[in-house]
């Protein structure tokens, strides 16, 4: 009878398992945070900001509805990520954000893989009929992966953050 | 299937009803944060509302993530939430800490933080299992000084303190045993 967070989707793909974020997750995320490749996520901080960090996305599924998923091997669990809707007050609207905790995590196609999943559930569950991501012009891998997934530079969408350049993925059928 | 916490405690005093954070919190909880009353606990007169949602999202993560967590305190008589009080355990934190604010001014000054922190006090002993539990307050804040002394509280300058911030650690009496 531990409180806990429920109902919350599953999302399984080829090689991965997202589902929401728990206490299992802490460490992989607080080395995230407090390490250098979190430069484009407010990075690295401090592990106490760190977990608030972690936290502010848990207490989001609560508060919204829905969130970021922890991105898991099917093969042995581990956790190499987060991936999904992130939505903080001051966006105007929900991002599609992602990340890989680790750059062992990287090249495998984990990224694309779950950012894939992710959106085909926005676009079926929310019913939006487009996510916005907000990328920092000096993250190309970021740049490039909104690219391959299909999302088209948005001149129009202003973005909550400094530096970074918005990208709009339109759900199959809809129009940007 | 709407995402939600679950098997969530629920205490209750004379006057209060102890319960977890909610979306619907934020209209009480935002202009507290967003004031010069928060100064000692996170927030200020120049903070934004994305700030005090991102607080509010933290306190509402930590229950799933540690398990337990701050409780919301509702009057009774009126059914408003008027404060956060009790567990809070950040990764970083080096004890386990009894918090408390009351963000309604009108609310202060009437026993109402000393009533639910006796409660969430004994049940992190009781039920969480907690062998102690510190209170972290600010250098100058004087009222909650007051309170930690009234509930029993012994100010421990042996104590770690989470952060750079200039804080006194006042270490509570375990139940039916000295600080």
């Amino acid at each position: 009878m531990t409180p806990h967070l429920a109902d919350t989707p599953v999302l399984e793909t080829e090689r991965l398992v997202l589902r929401a974020p728990s206490g299992a997750d802490t460490p992989a995320m607080l080395a995230f945070f407090e390490s250098d490749r979190a430069v484009f996520y407010g990075g690295p901080m401090a592990t106490l900001e760190a977990w608030r960090k972690f936290s502010a996305f848990v207490g989001q599924w609560v508060l919204r509805g829905y969130g970021m998923y922890a991105v898991t091997l099917k093969d042995g669990g581990e956790t190499v990520g987060l991936a999904g809707a992130y939505h903080p007050d001051g966006f105007p609207e929900p991002e599609m954000s992602w990340l890989l905790s680790d750059a062992r995590h990287e090249g495998k196609g984990y990224a694309q893989e779950a950012c894939a999943a992710v959106l085909g559930d926005i676009f079926a569950r929310q019913g939006w009929s487009s996510v916005i991501s907000y990328i920092d012009t000096a993250n190309e891998a970021s740049r490039k992966l909104a690219l391959r997934l299909g999302a088209v530079a948005d001149p129009d969408a202003v973005s909550p953050i400094p530096g970074c350049e918005a990208f709009r993925h339109v759900a199959p059928g809809a129009t940007a | 299937m709407t995402p939600h916490l679950t098997d969530t405690p629920v205490l209750e005093t004379e006057r209060l009803m102890l319960r977890i954070p909610r979306a619907e919190d934020f209209d009480r909880f935002r202009p507290f944060v967003m004031s010069d009353r928060a100064r000692y606990v996170g927030g200020g007169a120049d903070k934004s509302e994305g700030h005090a949602w991102r607080m509010l999202a933290i306190i509402t993560g930590h229950w799933h993530l540690r398990g337990f967590g701050t409780f919301v305190a509702v009057d009774k008589a009126t059914d408003q939430p008027i404060g956060s009080i009790g567990p809070w355990y950040p990764a970083g934190w080096p004890e386990h800490e009894l918090g408390w604010t009351i963000w309604d001014p009108a609310y202060e000054g009437r026993g109402y933080a000393a009533e639910a922190v006796v409660r969430t006090r004994d049940y992190a002993f009781h039920d969480l299992g907690w062998e102690t539990a510190v209170s972290y307050i600010a250098h100058g804040n004087d009222r909650s000084v007051a309170l930690a002394e009234r509930l029993g509280a012994l100010r421990d300058d042996s104590a770690a303190t989470p952060d750079a911030d200039p804080t006194y650690v006042y270490r509570h009496p375990q139940p039916g045993g000295a600080a």
